[in-house]
């Protein structure tokens, strides 16, 4: 199910907020996990199997791990067999059918694909079993004897399918007790429609304009229609993605939970390295912790750093994605930060405020770029066509209008909201305004954005019978 | 998990709005009758479905369960419409893929130049090249007919229009054609006579269709080539009108692209043309698939709206004349050649006509029904269905 459903928000939420609320509060955690499990079904049930698999693996796992706490070499080698086995589960319906074309491309063999269906959330569910484990092990969290509770950590439905990652350490405390607060409450589901109206007023309006130039071909493209889809490629995953965080963190907080931030105004950086501390926080935490400090961090000199890095890297550009793409993306990163790291944060303080800002933004945009393609000799030719000052140089004019025209008003928002401004409007008004005042001003913001949110919503499903051809 | 006092005596009002606004808009949906048709969308509302397990198990009930909910929505229609207003109001002429034109032609261009990408070799040699030889088995002649795309000729109605993309779109055309008669298969192309007559209601403004007019034309290009191709054979000569009419049929005519629009207040001022030739025979068969059919040749009803202009789509039809010295011809397209076949009837002897979408779905059909029928002329303007 997704957020942005009709069943979602019209049914399945309002309907899941009544009855947590109406229940005794021992039996909500048993309620939760079974509106997580729905959730998870809904669509697709076959799929639900592979999750509780993975939740089994765990807790047997967490048992284990807990249990040779005295030994520390045997924690070591159950700790290695549970990486092993999520990481398979991962491969298996992840990457199988990469491996296999690799394979193929290499020795020449015509070993055919599987076409294994990716289930839902897994990448996340599955980073999130492992933190459990891992937080065991390193006695930062105690081990559930009831599985119903780990089962609603690791499938607790707002952080499902896209996260935030919430490491066990963070949430352990909240699965046995959450207080509930009426502000927090309140600020919970303004945070929810916040983050719908990033996801359905503009990732998916400014993702209209995006897709038009990635699905058009490099070719085709010219300098100004090359960098407007990429700008719009860029805001759009950025509305998208920190959008979801967004309502996840709502619903969390909707039903007691406090979830970590995930993103902080990335675009805002000023630097690469600052950049991944405000994108996507909690992989980024997760593999910083779990990964690079494990292997030395930079601990251990500057080649080790270095080549930690390059390995986190690889990896955080795997885990995105079964594809060449995703890892040349994570390597661009690797480069840029060892870069960064070596030679130019030295001279940060020298350069003017404005050009770190644009040296960053141009590198994001091209990284982007690289994600968002399906080949790398796709993202390799619209990146050239990115810096081609000669290609339709005369319809370079006509295309500004038409982008300015059908697309301005929401990349321009885009770019005004990707910044802290809404926050500061926020502050400002509370300023300015009595406590009640202010409460009433957000709840009527929320029900104005919530409204044009319904309203995208059912015109996305407007689908006029027509046939284009002759 | 700790309430506290004083928090349980406070009401989250905000949360309580929010569930309230929900629970109003779904108990309305509910209470309020099921739509079954939608002449705004042009299409039946999806209807309530239980599930049964192999549609849960595949997933399928679940998407029809999210469709007939927003389909079913209250104030859907008004939604919409608001809408269509709000991105109207900020500046937006593309609304769904459809661009408003400041002469209210509404043309299905998103930016890009349309591309004359469709007779490309896989479809010349899998497709033309195997009709081409069934035709020639029995000695008929066969062609490809390519019908002036209406995105080129509102072309410079298009706001963000680039002059040079239509002269490009010319040039790569007629490259098309030149490999296909390099293949030896004989087109028809109706660009030139559309320009000629470019000053004319050729397209509607409101529909992604030509109008009668439109065809007529493309019609008279058909006779040329084929007068060309054949210069020892008794030409064959469309005559004038007997009778044309034009008229709004009654209620809305939605164009295709309006309701694609979604904007009830856009003005539309298409109107429907249709037409008579002189000496139009009055005694003929007609079979659809083979059985014999008591339609007529031309629906003259004025409430049939779309239907009148096309004259309907039928998978195969075959109107027989009892005119021996005239020749044969079979017509193979979409809703575009639907018109050439009213007029062919009036030239050729036996008229036949299959429409893919109807129509089986594999060459051999094809082949086989070709030299079955051996009409003298075989044309082919729209198979892109076909494998």
């Amino acid at each position: 199910m997704l957020f942005s459903s009709y069943t979602f928000i019209i049914i399945f939420l309002p309907l899941l907020i009544i009855a947590y609320y109406i229940i005794p509060e021992k039996l909500r955690n048993a309620l939760l996990l079974a509106a997580s499990l729905a959730f998870y079904a809904w669509g697709g049930p076959s799929y639900l199997l592979v999750m509780l698999g993975s939740i089994l693996i765990n807790y047997v796992s967490g048992l284990a791990v807990d249990g040779l706490s005295e030994r520390p070499s045997a924690k070591r080698w159950a700790v290695i067999l549970t990486v092993v086995l999520n990481l398979s589960l991962l491969g298996y319906y992840k990457y199988t059918d990469f491996f296999i074309e690799n394979i193929n491309w290499i020795t020449g063999l015509d070993i055919p694909l599987r076409h294994i269906i990716l289930p839902l959330g897994i990448s996340f569910y599955t980073f999130q079993g492992m933190s459990y484990v891992f937080d065991i092990s390193r006695g930062k969290g105690k081990v559930l004897k009831n599985p119903l509770r780990l089962a609603l950590y690791i499938s607790f439905f707002p952080q499902l399918i896209a996260g935030p990652i919430v490491r066990y350490e963070t949430i352990a405390p909240q699965l046995e007790h959450r207080n509930v607060d009426t502000a927090v409450l309140n600020d919970a589901i303004f945070r929810f429609v916040r983050g719908l109206t990033k996801k359905v007023l503009l990732a998916n309006m400014i993702g209209e304009y995006a897709g038009i130039c990635f699905a058009e071909g490099a070719g085709s493209l010219t300098l100004v229609s090359s960098w407007a889809g990429a700008i719009a490629y860029t805001l759009q995953i950025y509305f998208d993605f920190s959008g979801y965080s967004d309502m996840a963190i709502g619903l969390g907080a909707i039903f007691g939970f406090s979830f970590p931030e995930n993103f902080d105004h990335p675009y805002c950086a000023q630097s690469i390295t600052e950049f991944w501390r405000r994108w996507h926080i909690s992989l980024g935490t997760w593999f910083r912790d779990y990964v690079y400090i494990p292997l030395g961090g930079n601990r251990k000199g500057k080649l080790r750093q270095f080549l930690n890095i390059i390995v986190v890297w690889f990896l955080t550009g795997f885990w995105h994605g079964a594809s060449w793409n995703f890892v040349i993306w994570g390597l661009y990163y690797a480069l840029i930060l060892v870069l960064e790291k070596s030679v130019i944060l030295k001279y940060k303080e020298k350069i003017p405020v404005f050009f770190r800002h644009i040296y960053t933004i141009i590198l994001i945009v091209i990284g982007f770029v690289i994600f968002n393609s399906p080949s790398l000799s796709f993202s390799s030719s619209y990146i050239s066509r990115m810096f081609d000052l000669t290609y339709g140089r005369s319809t370079w004019a006509s295309e500004l209008i038409h982008i300015f025209r059908e697309y301005g008003v929401v990349i321009l928002a885009g770019c005004i909201f990707s910044t802290p401004v809404a926050d500061r409007i926020l502050s400002l008004i509370k300023e300015k305004t009595s406590a009640s005042s202010y409460e009433v001003i957000k709840s009527v913001i929320m029900t104005v954005l919530f409204l044009a949110c319904f309203m995208r919503l059912v015109v996305s499903s407007y689908n006029p019978f027509i046939y284009f051809r002759f | 998990m700790n309430t506290t006092d004083n928090e349980k005596k406070r009401v989250p009002k905000r949360i309580v709005l929010f569930v309230g606004i929900c629970l109003a808009i779904l108990s309305a949906s509910l209470i309020k009758k099921d739509v079954e048709y939608s002449s705004f969308e042009n299409r039946t509302m999806q209807f309530f479905r239980w599930p049964d397990v192999n549609s849960v198990l595949s997933g399928e009930w679940f998407e029809v369960f999210e469709t007939y909910n927003l389909d079913q929505v209250i104030g859907r229609d008004l939604l919409v419409e608001i809408n269509t207003h709000i991105l109207r109001a900020l500046g937006k002429r593309q609304i769904d893929r459809i661009t408003a034109c400041d002469d209210d032609t509404l043309l299905i261009i998103s930016y890009d130049f349309p591309q004359p990408a469709r007779v490309g070799d896989p479809f010349t040699e899998n497709v033309l090249i195997p009709l081409k030889d069934a035709t020639a088995s029995y000695g008929g002649q066969f062609y490809y007919m390519n019908i002036y795309p209406r995105d080129v000729y509102f072309w410079n109605s298009f706001p963000y229009h680039k002059d040079e993309t239509v002269d490009d779109y010319h040039a790569a055309n007629d490259e098309d054609m030149r490999d296909l008669n390099g293949k030896g298969i004989l087109s028809v192309d109706t660009y030139g006579i559309t320009e000629e007559h470019s000053d004319e209601y050729l397209f509607f403004k409101s529909d992604h269709h030509y109008t009668y007019k439109g065809a007529y034309y493309s019609y008279l290009k058909l006779l040329d080539v084929i007068n060309a191709n054949n210069p020892d054979k008794e030409p064959l000569s469309f005559p004038e009108w007997e009778k044309m009419d034009h008229f709004r049929p009654e209620g809305k005519f939605w164009g295709s692209l309006v309701s694609h629009l979604g904007d009830p207040g856009y003005k539309n001022t298409d109107f429907l043309e249709y037409a008579l030739p002189k000496d139009y025979p009055d005694e003929y068969t007609r079979y659809e698939f083979g059985e014999p059919s008591d339609m007529p040749l031309i629906r003259q009803d004025e409430t049939t709206e779309y239907g009148f202009f096309m004259n309907g789509d039928y998978g195969n039809t075959v109107v027989k004349t009892n005119r021996p010295d005239r020749p044969s011809i079979l017509i193979i397209g979409k809703s575009c050649t639907d018109a050439l076949e009213v007029m062919a009837v009036y030239d050729f002897n036996e008229m036949h006509s299959i429409d893919p979408r109807m129509f089986e779905n594999n060459i051999t059909a094809y082949t086989e029904y070709i030299k079955n029928a051996k009409c003298d002329y075989v044309v082919v303007q729209d198979i892109f269905e076909m494998e």
